[in-house]
């Protein structure tokens, strides 16, 4: 947690979470937009997708650099 | 050289979202950068609250396709939206706990900034104008809780509403009035509400916002009060990484109110009607629930309703003007027990009273048992904070004499703040709901051994909440070495050091 994760296993991560948005999103089409129940599955399956892009963003801004992102000398720090 | 390399490497999207930016200036300092030490979640409840708020117009806007502020179909159009509109109820469900959680939010960020002092010198005008947004907040509730016009909305509204009538001045009443459309008959009330909800609050909300920005860009996010290590203060910038922090954050946020959606799907109440009105008991949403109780106390019915409205104003008018009450320069919690008291005091009381509230609808309070209420609830918290507050200082010097040191790394710890806190978000959320159905199910049907023990888990739920939220804040300020300087202020007497 925190350091670097190795390309390779970035690259797994990020399939299996573009994999689970594509599944989410075909399962969508099968539900009945009326039912309390699909509408159910429907929010839970947006919330997995919402939690992958937040897991991606994460790991893209802590792998990046050395997750704080670059600093800019020209403009310092607010407070 | 290297820069003409990684351009030709670089792909078609990496080239386009280059370009993007160098168009829109992304990158550019338009936002200067913030400081290390507020990549943390509690320095973003206020961005969360916008982020509600975003949420709230997105989905509102969608809902305008099919609203219409009619007393003859507003209930009609906002249950073809239920029935026939794919997916309408998890927009309505969506929409309805967005504005509680925005409500909330605006909450915590205000009690936050209270407890940690931002609200001091050089921003004390980011507090007047963050507590007119919290207003606004407020209205965007009481309008649009009219809207759907459902029995329970129309009622609670016309209690509000009632209140504008003979117990406020003559003058101030007729402009009340006119300006909601109440003289002019339930058409005129609800398109007025309606033009209130979806264009003036947004619109003066959207301005203050622009001015507490403008602000926050000069003064910064408030430093924390003990000493920080030089890591801690240097600059992150704003775009690219606070902004996706803020996402992350903003996408767990989402996910808690979509999960708290599908768990709880929204049904809209009964019409309204005349005959259905006097069958129901008018009773407010939750966040006015306190004020609702305040004004069944017997002492405050009739004769004695100017003066519970007054005591309303004027705790507004307090939290409007603290920052030029409490002017004192002390930042640190432990520092300033006697404020950090009453404000616990006011959340405990703020807590009983919508309680209250919600499990006895339309019934007077004897004004005994609400002073022995009111006034034990203050006592009880009193007492508790003070001994809370010795054993924390005692437990902080054992931590520092036992040499107890955090092996997490900041990254790590981060996580798992963040991590906490979305659990404790949505375990809150839910606790507080399960008590609230599980209280209201009680006050009308009765009370039964199930209901009873699934209120006192609930209950139950909602205290650990409470306890983990505390345990939080402590582990936070461990990890952000003010045990030491707190010691030594018992040891020796506080020394301020700035």
């Amino acid at each position: 947690m925190g350091g670097k994760m190795k390309s390779s296993t970035l690259r797994t991560f990020v399939v299996g979470m573009l994999a689970l948005q594509a599944a989410a999103v075909a399962l969508l089409w099968l539900l009945s937009a009326f039912s309390i129940q699909a509408t159910a599955a429907f929010a839970f399956l947006l919330a997995a997708d919402v939690m992958a892009f937040a897991v991606v963003a994460h790991v893209y801004r802590t792998s990046k650099d050395d997750g704080t992102g670059p600093e800019d000398p020209a403009t310092p720090a607010r407070a | 050289m290297a820069d003409e390399t990684s351009e030709e490497k670089a792909g078609p999207v990496v080239k386009f979202v280059r370009w993007l930016d160098s168009r829109l200036g992304l990158s550019y300092p338009l936002l200067r950068p913030v400081p290390q030490y507020s990549i943390n979640p509690f320095y973003w409840i206020g961005a969360l609250t916008v982020v509600a708020f975003v949420i709230q117009g997105v989905t509102g806007t969608i809902l305008l396709i099919w609203y219409v502020p009619d007393p003859t179909v507003a209930y009609q159009s906002t249950s073809y939206v239920f029935s026939s509109v794919n997916y309408g109820r998890f927009l309505e469900t969506v929409h309805l706990y967005g504005a509680y959680s925005m409500i909330l939010l605006a909450l915590m960020h205000m009690m936050r900034n209270y407890f940690v002092s931002s609200h001091k010198s050089p921003r004390e005008l980011m507090w007047v104008f963050g507590m007119g947004m919290g207003f606004l907040t407020l209205g965007f509730g009481f309008t649009g809780y009219l809207l759907p016009w459902t029995v329970v909305s129309v009622d609670a509204t016309n209690v509000g509403l009632g209140l504008l009538g003979p117990p406020l001045p003559p003058a101030l009443s007729n402009l009340a009035q006119s300006l909601l459309g109440i003289s002019g008959g339930a058409a005129t009330e609800l398109v007025r509400f309606y033009d209130i909800h979806i264009l003036i609050l947004p619109a003066i909300l959207l301005l203050l916002l622009f001015g507490k920005m403008y602000m926050f860009e000069a003064h910064g996010a408030a430093a924390p009060a003990k000493a920080i290590p030089e890591a801690q203060k240097r600059g992150v910038s704003f775009f690219p990484d606070a902004t996706l922090y803020l996402l992350e954050l903003a996408a767990l946020f989402a996910v808690a109110l979509l999960v708290i959606s599908a768990l709880f799907p929204y049904t809209l109440p009964a019409q309204y009607s005349v005959a259905a009105s006097q069958a129901a008991t008018p009773q407010p949403d939750w966040y006015f629930l306190w004020t609702y109780q305040v004004l069944k106390i017997a002492a405050f019915e009739g004769a004695g309703l100017p003066i519970a409205l007054t005591l309303i104003t004027a705790l507004f008018a307090v939290l409007f003007v603290l920052p030029f009450i409490d002017r004192g320069g002390e930042r640190r919690i432990a520092n300033r027990p006697k404020f950090v008291m009453l404000g616990v005091i006011l959340i405990a009381e703020l807590t009983v009273l919508s309680y209250w509230g919600k499990v006895t609808p339309g019934q007077i309070i004897p004004t005994e048992q609400a002073v022995l209420v009111l006034g034990g609830t203050a006592l009880i918290v009193a007492v508790v904070f003070v001994v809370v507050y010795r054993v924390m200082f005692a437990r902080l010097s054992g931590k520092l004499s036992s040499g107890a040191q955090s092996t997490m790394s900041f990254k790590s710890a981060q996580l798992w703040t963040a991590a906490i806190f979305t659990l404790l978000l949505v375990g809150g959320a839910l606790a507080i709901s399960g008590s609230i159905t599980g209280a209201a199910e009680m006050a009308s049907l009765g009370i039964t051994a199930a209901g009873l023990i699934n209120l006192v888990a609930y209950l139950a739920a909602v205290g650990l909440v409470v306890l983990g939220t505390v345990y939080l804040i402590y582990r936070l300020d461990l990890a952000n070495g003010s045990i030491k300087t707190r010691v030594a202020a018992l040891q020796v007497g506080w020394k301020d050091e700035e």
